[in-house]
């Protein structure tokens, strides 16, 4: 990512409000808001946050890292060749890391370090990719990004906290394991349908309010 | 939101859901957290059955009847071994699962839908479960059998045609 582009965006956010898919609100909120509004990519960020948090965050500090440096890596690809991925493209592939993330959250088995660090850089590689905004271009195209990339970040750690404070009680150990499942289950059904004959028509591309592109 | 109100929306599905949880308190540790979690997993096989709109025969009977037999479990307090019990309870949630993954592609948003009735039916079991924990008192133990009475005569009332 151009960081001069990334200032210039920060310092003019006048000229962001041009391109704002919800009117006023500016590029970068807006690409903030992104991922609330992609619930596949929500379900990544969830399961995610639930698996490390369940494994002990200082011991898996490196799958922390290894998802920022992911979500960094999407987007900047998408950022500098947007046409390397087709809007919804990447729906399937999303939907797979939910059901994989989620399946582990489910017997919350100690995992080796490297294999979650791998995974947990795959989502953020894919979030990443799938973070582009069709409307905004150059800086307001910038803007938004980083703004998905910092919501990407945060709502990880969100689940990730809370599922370690919890770990100490067995009804929230179990409450996790649970939410695994409902995860696991939802993310597995709409794969299917994408995956049927009649998918492709039915399963919108990253779903997302009126007026708010995927 | 149309994903949330499906599974409550047939009386069948929501005293076999309930009844689910009521079963798993009887059951104890572990079948208390073990078959709400692997409930929604099998439920995805008939979801994926019902999406693919392969043939499967007398869903709503099948519905029925997992109120009656689970109901009948809860009523007598029945304690198989917690692979006999995941079984069963796995083979009535292919049918669940198959009505709601029948209504998935029509709808608007199937991920939403999906998460809404996976949601919902969740939140039945751990209705049941609550319920179920009055078994801690042997007057509320004879409440949850009583309960599991009733969910029987809603699935034979639905088996018969009278709901």
């Amino acid at each position: 990512m151009n960081s001069r582009w990334l200032w210039l965006a920060l310092i003019l956010p006048g000229a962001a409000l041009a391109h704002s898919p919800f009117k006023g609100l500016g590029d970068f909120y807006n690409g903030i808001l992104h991922p609330l509004f992609v619930p596949a990519q929500l379900l990544v960020v969830v399961a995610l946050g639930l698996v490390i948090g369940q494994q002990g965050v200082q011991r898996h500090l490196p799958v922390v890292a290894g998802y920022a440096l992911g979500v960094v890596a999407g987007l900047t690809l998408i950022g500098q060749y947007p046409q390397v991925v087709a809007p919804g493209q990447l729906e399937v592939a999303i939907l797979g890391t939910a059901v994989a993330l989620a399946l582990l959250v489910v017997p919350a088995r100690a995992l080796p370090r490297v294999l979650l660090t791998v995974l947990a850089a795959l989502a953020g590689l894919l979030l990443g990719l799938d973070s582009l905004q069709s409307d905004p271009a150059g800086s307001a195209r910038t803007a938004a990004l980083f703004g998905s990339g910092v919501a990407l970040y945060l709502l990880m750690l969100y689940p990730m906290t809370l599922a370690e404070y919890l770990q100490g009680y067995i009804w929230a150990r179990i409450g996790t394991r649970v939410l695994g499942s409902w995860i696991a289950a939802s993310a597995l059904l709409v794969l299917v349908l994408a995956l049927s004959p009649s998918g492709p028509d039915v399963v919108p591309a990253s779903p997302a309010p009126e007026g708010y592109p995927g | 939101m149309a994903g949330l109100l499906h599974p409550v929306l047939g009386l069948d599905h929501v005293v076999a859901m309930v009844a689910v949880g009521l079963w798993g308190a009887f059951l104890g540790q572990p079948a208390i957290w073990l078959l709400p979690v692997v409930f929604p997993l099998v439920m995805t096989v008939g979801g994926a059955l019902g999406i693919l709109g392969v043939p499967w025969p007398a869903v709503e009977t099948g519905i029925a009847v997992s109120a009656i037999v689970l109901g009948l479990m809860v009523a007598f307090a029945v304690r198989p071994p917690l692979w006999l019990a995941a079984l069963i309870v796995g083979f009535f949630a292919v049918f669940h699962g198959y009505a709601h993954g029948a209504e998935l592609p029509s709808s608007a948003g199937p991920l939403a839908f999906s998460l809404g009735f996976v949601v919902s039916t969740g939140l039945l079991h751990l209705s049941g479960v609550a319920l179920g924990l009055l078994t801690r008192w042997q007057g509320g133990r004879r409440l949850v059998q009583i309960g599991g009475g009733v969910v029987t005569l809603i699935g034979v009332g639905y088996l018969v045609g009278l709901l």
